[in-house]
């Protein structure tokens, strides 16, 4: 766990002090040139399933900012998602505010909704603190399946709200194909994974992993416990909502039950275990691991075999958190970094031996 | 009014049975310090194999507990010692991952869940018993309910019972409890530590069999049941006290009353939500529950 091992896989030995431009960055590259390629000329139902493979990875690593980073399991966070997605749907429903402002309007709300469950939340440990958090989710679940309206705009309880198709329209966030959506989803993904390297290397990541490793040296070093905790919650609860705003645009239909379950909480950090939470990268290779799988499995026997895929998540988070606990991640990574020694070892055994015969 | 009154020993009878299903969750907790998630799995699991047992060979689940219970006991202690215990070893190590067990559980909730929907399908399965078609009530006829709701009340006593005298008049409980206090002392002192932990994780799934059986006579059986009661019994557990069996119980009877009470006075809903809020409020003022030690 310690911060050096981390360090991207730049393990082969450093002979000339310098590294080359695309040593430990070159498996990224590749995979960002994948990535932004991948879904031309798929099938819609392979551009859907990609699209779901990014809006889980975004929304694990938004989980991973506060869950992974500080060592909290929360499993509200589709509340908070919750949140992000009625306020957007109801400023436009409304007011004909574009998910665009919206977007932003509902994860200021839902930043600020979480700091302010994260109050009596981080006052408990471990378990109390999961329970409180599932009790606020299963509250606000309760609530909005009840409700026919908040503050007078019309939420339709139980049977959801379906949001108005506004035409294939940049500045509405509406689109016709999926590709756009692929597209934002990517550059989501890709600023969050930002700002997690950001925080990663930055001190509020050091404070953050030493509440992790000891909350109780790190608050007797001086790190108020509560005030890094409230920061990573409104991190975290402010992309969350992000995902949620984009979720009502794409699926076009949100309601509490979908949204707000106890499943899409479990299923987010589910992904981020498995991936590796605490990781850059690790609820992306989560996602990517998981979720084609699950979207397959559930295509192919959804009729004979209903739930076949939710058993295989199941199967797999015991497996990880058994037998992987830093999650697919490390091995994926370990991977990379033989792979480029391989690569790069062979270019710079050549560059020494014509250096020594010289 | 008089609906209200009325509604107070209907909400005591459905507490009687949330607090034998949170009896099992109190009791693993209580020893091990493991919040088994997939306690409403587990419980799901006893009810279908009770509800096989009826249909094929017409055993009433009350007498399907001689032979159910002790599957569920062995399903527990096996669970335990393959699964958890690995994970408390490596964490005495390091306590850089406090939560895996947690989501050990959760994993293992969902398999057993979709294992059940990929077997039994999503459908409601009900039984019709001796004890669910007899209706009891008062002299004046003001309060119905059925035989088989009485009986899960005094199976919820029952079995609190049963549990508080095994830990504490026996020297299996006496080990236990030695163990759940301090585990290392205890180690010191010649008890076998894991295999106190795989017990009193077999007896906590034991009893959430039992309490399956009297849930199931007058409920129905379906994969996704446990999510609902497993939510429920981590409040009513949380609420008593995480590892009091008396404050399961009473923790439950407060959830029933709750319930059927603030279901007549304002909506259902509400009452559902003023459950929540109760429970928020007593982890905030007093996290370790209403008859919680420290």
């Amino acid at each position: 766990m310690n911060k050096q091992d981390e360090k991207l896989p730049g393990a082969a030995p450093v002979v000339d002090g310098k590294k080359g431009f695309l040593e430990g960055k070159l498996f990224l590259l590749i995979f960002a040139v994948l990535f932004a390629t991948v879904p031309l000329g798929m099938s819609s139902f392979t551009q859907h399933i990609l699209v779901l493979v990014l809006f889980y990875a975004f929304c694990a690593s938004a989980w991973n900012i506060l869950c992974g980073y500080i060592g909290v399991l929360s499993l509200g966070h589709s509340a908070l998602m919750g949140i992000g997605a009625y306020t957007t749907t109801l400023l436009l429903v409304h007011f004909g505010v574009s998910p665009w402002i919206g977007m932003f309007i509902g994860a200021f709300l839902t930043g600020i909704v979480g700091v302010l469950i994260g109050f009596p939340c981080f006052r408990m440990s471990g378990p109390y603190f999961t329970l409180t958090t599932i009790a606020f989710a299963e509250l606000l679940r309760v609530y909005l399946e009840n409700t026919k309206e908040i503050f007078g705009m019309s939420t339709k309880g139980a049977s959801g709200i379906t949001v108005p198709y506004t035409g294939d329209n940049v500045a509405m966030l509406s689109f016709l194909g999926k590709i756009p959506f692929y597209y934002l989803m990517l550059a989501l993904l890709v600023i969050i994974l930002l700002i997690t390297w950001g925080i990663d290397r930055s001190k509020l990541g050091y404070y953050f992993v030493a509440i992790r490793s000891d909350a109780d040296a790190a608050e007797s070093l001086g790190i108020k416990l509560l005030k890094y905790k409230l920061i990573g919650m409104f991190i975290s609860a402010f992309f969350i909502a992000i995902a949620g705003a984009f979720y009502a645009q794409f699926f076009r239909y949100i309601n509490p039950t979908r949204i707000f379950g106890l499943d899409m909480s479990i299923r987010i950090a589910l992904i981020a275990v498995v991936g590796g939470q605490g990781k850059i990268f690790g609820p992306t290779i989560g996602a990517v691991i998981l979720i084609p799988i699950t979207e397959l499995l559930s295509l192919y026997f959804g009729a004979t075999l209903p739930g076949l895929h939710l058993f295989i998540y199941g199967v797999v988070m015991v497996l990880v958190v058994l037998f992987m606990p830093k999650g697919i991640n490390d091995y994926v990574m370990r991977l990379f970094s033989w792979l480029e020694g391989l690569l790069f070892g062979r270019i710079r055994k050549a560059k020494e031996t014509a250096r020594t015969n010289s | 009014m008089e609906n209200t009154l009325l509604a107070i020993p209907q909400g005591i009878i459905l507490g009687g049975a949330y607090g034998a299903i949170a009896l099992g969750l109190s009791v693993i907790f209580g020893v091990t310090r493991v919040i088994n998630f997939a306690q409403g799995s587990m419980l799901m699991a006893s009810c279908f194999l009770y509800y096989v047992l009826y249909e094929n060979y017409g055993i009433d689940p009350y007498i399907g507990i001689i032979a159910v219970a002790p599957i569920m006991f062995l399903f527990g202690y096996a669970v335990q010692k393959f699964l958890v215990k690995p994970l408390i070893i490596r964490e005495r190590a390091s306590v850089i991952e406090p939560t895996s067990v947690m989501m050990m559980t959760i994993g293992f909730d969902f398999a057993l869940m979709y294992l059940f929907m990929m077997i039994f399908g999503a459908s409601y399965r009900t039984i019709k018993t001796t004890a669910s078609g007899i209706v009891v009530k008062t002299a004046d006829g003001m309060f119905t309910t059925t035989l088989s709701r009485i009986i899960a009340l005094i199976a919820g006593l029952v079995l609190a019972f049963a549990l508080w005298f095994i830990f504490n008049k026996t020297e299996l409980g006496t080990k236990i409890r030695a163990v759940a206090q301090n585990r290392t002392a205890a180690g010191l002192c010649g008890v076998d530590v894991f295999k106190s932990y795989s017990i009193a994780f077999g007896l906590g799934v034991a009893a959430l069999a039992v309490s399956g059986a009297c849930l199931l006579q007058f409920l129905y059986a379906q994969p996704n049941m446990g999510t609902m009661f497993g939510v429920k019994s981590f409040m009513i557990v949380v609420l008593g006290g995480l590892g009091s069996i008396p404050g399961a119980l009473i923790g439950g009877v407060i959830f029933g009353v709750v319930e059927t009470v603030g279901a007549q006075l304002i909506t259902g809903t509400a009452a559902t939500m003023l459950s929540f809020v109760l429970f928020i409020i007593v982890l905030v003022v007093k996290p370790t529950g209403l008859f919680g030690k420290k």
